[in-house]
Parts: C-alpha cells; structure tokens; sequence
C-alpha cells in the first residue's frame, strides 16, 4: 500500500531525467537562468534584514543576515517543493495520459528539482558566514542529516498535495494560504527566544521550526543557545513528523495514483 | 503467454464540470451520494497473445480500443479482471506521447528512454541509431515544438522501437508520414516478426491488419464481437459494418417511397422496381470505390408501347447532377414492350468518389417529352473508400501525368 522504495529505486534514472528536465524548463527562456536561484534569496534576504534590523528591531545572536538566510534557504527550499508539486500532476498530464511509468517520479522530482536550488544558493550563506567571520564547527558533520530529514519531511508532504490537487483543484490555491501562515508560524525571520509560554510551545510543535533550528544549530551554533530547544528534542520532532507526513503522504498517493488518469 | 486479459472491465464516470469542485465534493459526501453517470468502456474482455505473435486490435471508433491499449501499457488500471504481461511493454499510442515541447528531440529521447526503464548509458548507446531511423540529424538539437507531425511521429516511432520491447503496441500511427517512411516502419515490424517478438496492432486499415496480423480480436462497444484468425475476424467486421449501413439506408429508401413526391408519369409503363446489387448479384445499396454496380430495373407496360426510352441519373447528395444516360443516346434501340420485363444497366469499376448518392429512372417515349413514368432521385446509395488515393471533386477521371524537367522553349 506505501510507497514502493523500489520503483523510486528502479526508476532513479527517470527521476534524475525529470529533475533535469524540471530545472531546464524553470530557467530555459529567462536571461539570468540559474542565477535566479540566488538573486530571489539575496533580494527576500535584503527585503527581511532591512525590515528586521532596521525598522523593527529583532535581538539575534549572530548578523541578521546570516540568521534570515539560514531559515530562509531552507523554507524556501520546502515552499517551493511543495508549490511545485502540487501542480506537478496536472502539468504532466499529457505524459501520465499516454505512457506508463511510476508516478510517485513526478513529485519527487519536483522536490530534488528544488534541492539543486537549495544546493545553488547555500552558496550565498556560506559567502556571508565568511565575511562575518562564522566558521563552521564540529556539528557542520551533521549537515547532510539535516538535509536528509528535510527532504524526506517534504517528499511525505508532496505526495500529499500533488495526489489530492489532482481531485480537489482548490487545494492549489488552499496550499499558497496553508504555506503563508505556516511560514510565520516557523522562525525563519525571528528567533525562537522571540517567544514564550503557550505560544511558544505550540510554535516549538511545529516540524519546521525543528527543521530550521537543526539548519542552524549544525551551521551557526557553537553551543544551542540557553532557551532555544534541546537537541535532542529538536531531532524527535523533525524525525516523528518526517515519519508521519511520509507515511500519510505515500498512502494517499498510492491510493489516489490510479485513478489520475481518469481525472485528468 | 506474453499478455494475457481476464475478464477486464473499465468503468469511466462523466462528471459535470461543476462536482470537482471542493463544496461539490464535501456536500456530496455529506449526504453520501454519488451525482456522476458511469459507462462501462470495457465490458468482461479477455483474450491472451503468445510470444512472437503479432495480432490485430480492430473496431470503429469510441469502440474501447484505445481503453484497452491503455490497460496493456499500463496506465490504467482494470476495475475488474485481470491483465497480465510479461517483459518490457513498448507502446506508441499516440503522435509523439510523451513528448515535452520545449526539450530538443535528443533531450526528449533520454526522456522517453527513461520512461522505459532505460538508464542514460543505455540511450546514449541506441541515441545514434535512434537519430539515424528518424532521419532527424538536422533538427534533434531543435525544440520538438517545431516539429512537424510526422517528425513527431518519426522519432516516437524510432525510440519505441530501439528500446528492444517484448511486446510492442502500435496504435494507428503508421496513418501519418510519408510513403518511405511508412515503408521503412513497415520494413521494421517485419524484423521485429522475424526476431520472433510481439506485436499488437492496432489500426483502421484493415488491408494492412490483415497483412501484419495471424490472429486479431474486433471490439465492439466494449466487447469482444469476435475473436481468432485476422480473416474471420475482418469478413465478420465488415459483414456487420455493411449490414447496419445498408440497414439503415433502406430505413431512408422507404422513407422516400412512402412520401412518393418525387415521382410523376401517365403510368401506361410503370416502373416496378429499381434494385441495386454488385457483380455477383447481391442487393447492396453500399459499394467500394471501384466496384462494379449493377441497377436493375422492373416494369410493367400496361399497353404495348413503341421504342421506349430508359433513363438514369445519379445526382450527389448536395444536389450536384453527375450523369443521366438513357437507352436512346446509346442506340440501344427497344422495338416495343407490354406486360413485365427487366432493364439491366452495369455501370463497370464505378468512378464515384465515396459519398451519398441519388438515382433517378425513368421511361420516356421516342420524343423525351412525354413521361410515363419518372422517379426522381428515389434510390439513395452510398460509396465508401475502397483504396482510392483522390479525394477531391466527385470523380475520379482516368488521368496520365507526364513531366519534363526542361523548362518549354516558347
């Protein structure tokens, strides 16, 4: 009934062709190309510290700029994936109409589509962590677990959307809501110290606020400043919500995918 | 067994654009209710192929071929029944399915290929081959976008069969491109038959089903009308494709009688009868292009009358007048008639392009000016492509062509 990992497994040739294909059509006919993957970060980036240094005075431990980024590659890595997604079925349509081959390649590929994004512009934060200084540590080892947990989190979520939207159209547009408030419902441009008591602990629930503390405790942190959440707490939740999306997230799809088709 | 269907059965649901809606959805299952119509597009279909056959699929259209095919390759899944296949399922369905207009023809081909299950190795090892059946050196660089139709089909063509298939599904496509390149597709299949591998067939050319196919299944609102050698499957395809239009040509023949507006005369020779049938005598009201037709005309003089003149004209359905030959221009003088007797007019290789048709007869005096009796456009028949190449006009004339390649000197 779940996802099968060995068509993922069988097909990863088809994955790596629909993910090259997805980048080749994003940036085909645009003039900066595959620049644009850094110019749309530097510039919310720019938007955010202005806002956030300048006008409104957020108190974080490290370069507003560097802080922002570091929650801000990660979300926009994860909104993007899931907008991408949602619509990656219907697009594809005229494909999934007329050959046969998994479908569950689609999704996943709008997902790795934008992990190359997100590998293009983690350019950007290192270049700045060097200009102020901020020297990778120890837990730098953990950065590909992070990545890991985070791209698994987002697979489970696409599959959810990109199977539904083909039924309920609506969901397209319920998505873009669903992601607005979710992004400040995450700290990506305030720190997680910002708040306290019942709000804090409902923010703290929240799986993305686990995954974009771990981008920057295993990038930023020497040691976890004293009021964010524990490791270890952070870890649990990233992984129990990866679980519970994916396991969701493939259910749904392999009990939607056959009837595609049809809808189309 | 290389495939093999058990039972299949397709229900599709017509919606109304308006139920896809969310509050649709949500209100319908509130109430549990269910507001789509449903038609069974296969109806308990099975039958099986074996390993190195190559059988025809054939049926009009809306007939639940193309269901079936997507069944075989894949993409849809039987509500009931089974279908099993074995090894790797090649399929053209359609005019370049798959294709992604904005990547290159090289790009679409490791698209496809990796469709297929092929690693990149693996396609960039067929990609010369590929390139070379489909003749598109020039363009594989090019967006497919810009392709024409039959380089669309060329390529999707060229990749499913360098995919080294088990089976290979071929729907209609050879319909499109030129006549060398539908040779060399043709040239291709046949390997495919001598390597020993499957081919399933699919197409309204039945010339061609029966020159590929041994065996053949015909389907018919979703069912199996018939079932074996591709010989009997045609003829019994045909027979019913005749009958039903034939039956419903007499539906309008009698209409026509019944009003009887169109008919006039003194009646002292009454025209009793106007048959149409082929050369060996059968009643038919449908011919193939080409076919020799055979009217047959009976009357009754009621007094005797001195050299008649026997009619006809056919008329196209829009009201064009194509002939009307009668017995007086062709010296084909009758002394005199009374009581019964029979005309027989044989219009050889009829040169009609397929179309309605309407036949009047009529018997006139020696003069032409007095009627006795005159049916016009009473009989109704129709002609059908039976291998002409000329579609335009009414008639195919017989024609030579001749050319030079130097320019006239005036």
């Amino acid at each position: 009934m779940f996802l099968t990992f060995r068509d993922v497994w069988n097909y990863r040739h088809l994955i790596l062709t629909f993910t090259t294909r997805n980048l080749k059509l994003k940036y085909k006919s645009s003039i900066f190309g595959f620049l644009w993957s850094l110019i749309t970060p530097l510039l919310m980036m720019m938007v955010y510290t202005v806002v956030f240094s300048y006008i409104i005075r957020i108190q974080v431990d490290f370069p507003y700029v560097v802080f922002v980024l570091c929650g801000l590659l990660p979300w926009t890595f994860f909104a993007s994936s899931l907008s991408l997604a949602s619509n990656a079925i219907l697009e594809n349509a005229n494909l999934i109409k007329k050959v046969f081959f998994p479908r569950v390649t689609i999704p996943i590929a709008s997902v790795l589509s934008n992990l190359v994004n997100l590998g293009v512009s983690l350019i950007l934060l290192f270049g700045f962590m060097g200009y102020y200084d901020i020297l990778p540590n120890i837990h730098i080892t953990l950065f590909p677990l992070v990545i890991l947990v985070h791209l698994i989190f987002t697979i489970g979520l696409a599959l959810f959307f990109s199977s539904l939207t083909v039924f309920f159209r609506d969901l397209q547009h319920i998505l873009e809501i669903i992601l607005t408030i979710w992004f400040y419902s995450t700290p990506v441009i305030y720190p997680v110290s910002l708040l306290s008591g019942k709000l804090r602990a409902v923010l703290l629930l929240n799986p993305m606020t686990a995954i974009v503390e771990l981008y920057r405790s295993v990038l930023l942190y020497q040691t976890l400043p004293p009021d964010n959440p524990s490791w270890s707490s952070l870890w649990l939740t990233a992984w129990i919500w990866t679980i519970v999306f994916l396991v969701i997230g493939s259910y749904v799809f392999r009990r939607l995918e056959h009837r595609f088709v049809r809808e189309l | 067994m290389i495939l093999e269907c058990k039972e299949v059965s397709v229900q599709y649901r017509v919606y109304r654009e308006k139920e896809r809606l969310l509050r649709w959805t949500l209100l319908n299952l509130l109430r549990g209710r269910h507001h789509h119509e449903t038609f069974w597009a296969l109806d308990r279909v099975s039958f099986a192929v074996k390993p190195g056959e190559t059988f025809g699929i054939i049926g009009e259209n809306g007939s639940g071929k193309s269901t079936l095919l997507k069944i075989i390759a894949g993409i849809v899944k039987p509500d009931r029944g089974t279908i099993t296949t074995r090894g790797r399922v090649s399929a053209i369905l359609e005019l370049g399915a798959g294709f992604q207009p904005d990547l290159t023809g090289r790009e679409n081909v490791f698209l496809n290929g990796a469709i297929m299950g092929l690693s990149r190795a693996d396609i960039a090892r067929k990609l010369d081959d590929i390139i070379a059946f489909s003749e598109l050196d020039a363009f594989i660089d090019m967006p497919v976008k810009f392709y024409s139709s039959g380089m669309y089909m060329r390529l999707g063509f060229a990749i499913a069969v360098h995919v080294d298939p088990d089976l290979l599904v071929i729907d209609e496509v050879l319909a499109v491109g030129d006549e060398s390149f539908q040779h060399r597709c043709f040239e291709k299949i046949n390997e495919f038959k001598r390597k020993g591998k499957t081919i399933l067939f699919v197409s309204h050319d039945l010339g061609a089903v029966r020159k590929l196919c041994q065996r053949a299944v015909w389907l018919q609102r979703g069912k199996v009308a018939a079932l074996g050698s591709t010989e009997k499957v045609i003829d019994h395809y045909r027979g019913q494709i005749q009958e039903q239009q034939n039956k419903d040509l007499e539906v309008t023949h009698q209409a026509i009688l019944d009003e009887v507006k169109e008919r006039w005369g003194t009646r002292e020779v009454e025209l009793t009868s106007v048959a149409f049938t082929d050369d060996k005598g059968q009643e038919r009201y449908q011919f193939l292009t080409g076919e020799t037709v055979v009217v047959l005309i009976e009357y009754f003089a009621h007094i005797r009358v001195h050299q008649p003149v026997f009619g006809t004209a056919i008329y196209r359905s829009d009201g064009v007048h194509i002939n009307g030959p009668n017995t007086k221009t062709a010296n084909h003088l009758i002394a005199s008639i009374e009581g019964p007797g029979r005309l027989r007019q044989i219009m050889p290789h009829i040169q009609l392009l397929p179309g309605t048709y309407y036949f009047s007869a009529v018997v006139y005096d020696y003069s032409c000016k007095h009627p006795y009796d005159h049916h016009e456009r009473l009989y109704p028949f129709t002609i059908i492509e039976g291998g002409t190449r000329e579609h335009e006009g009414c008639v195919q004339l017989p024609v030579i062509w001749q050319h030079e390649d130097t320019p006239l000197q005036l």
